[in-house]
């Protein structure tokens, strides 16, 4: 991971990486099943629609080579931890937008999207809420 | 985008503020994307350095008003970053390593 490396080197002696990324739980057997939940939100309920499919194997993959590298090029991990990122969006239009360009064309089933579709219809102040686990890492240069 | 919330609640600035000391940090935002967090952490901040290699999205984190003072924008790539050793308090990847 040269990454690390090049920030390593430009750190100051007591310096730190924060990394925040998807946070894939040790017991998935799949890189893509990492669970970004969507829900409808609306004035009375938050309602569970489905879960999108999105490819995260290149974050993945990478958590496998960051444990190595951070042990060569001696990082001390001070801090761990899982949080849940939330998204927001006013509607089904922004929701599609913003899944083409920024969350790789995520996909959601459809049954999932026919629901979603349906409760936003009939909840006017509705919103579209998504829950992202994350993982925030500290590493401090040593 | 308009009409998207990214974490109105603040809760990954609130995590960082309580295990990282930002005040007069230099900071290396490696792979900025629209310079969301840089924006976020910068009332704490000394400065901070964005680099993407994307100009496009570059170009959305120089639009910020937040970073206007502050802000520093490069393209480059994270694997040949164009700065002296040590000259840096922090290297921030968000979903970016």
């Amino acid at each position: 991971m040269h990454a690390l490396c090049e920030a390593y080197r430009i750190l100051t002696v007591s310096g730190c990486v924060i990394d925040i990324r998807p946070f894939f739980p040790g017991s998935m057997s799949s890189p893509t099943e990492l669970s970004q939940k969507v829900f409808c939100v609306t004035e009375e309920d938050k309602i569970f629609v489905g879960t999108l499919m999105r490819d995260f194997t290149k974050f993945y993959f990478a958590d496998l080579v960051i444990d190595k590298t951070i042990k060569d090029n001696n990082f001390l991990t001070t801090y761990d931890t899982n949080f849940v990122f939330r998204y927001y969006l006013d509607s089904t239009e922004v929701f599609d937008r913003y899944r083409a360009n920024c969350w790789d064309k995520a996909s959601l089933g459809p049954l999932e999207t026919k629901r979603l579709n349906l409760l936003m219809e009939n909840n006017s102040k509705a919103i579209i809420q998504v829950d992202t686990p994350v993982q925030i890492r500290v590493l401090k240069k040593q | 985008m308009k009409g998207v919330r990214v974490d109105p609640e603040r809760r990954e600035v609130r995590l960082l503020m309580k295990q990282v000391s930002f005040a007069g940090a230099r900071v290396l935002d490696i792979g900025t994307g629209n310079g969301r967090l840089a924006s976020r952490l910068s009332s704490w901040i000394h400065s901070v350095t964005a680099v993407d290699l994307s100009r496009e999205e570059l170009r959305q984190a120089y639009d910020r008003k937040r970073l206007d003072k502050i802000g520093h924008f490069a393209v480059a790539d994270a694997s040949h970053l164009p700065f002296r050793d040590g000259s840096f308090d922090i290297a921030l990847f968000s979903w970016s390593l």
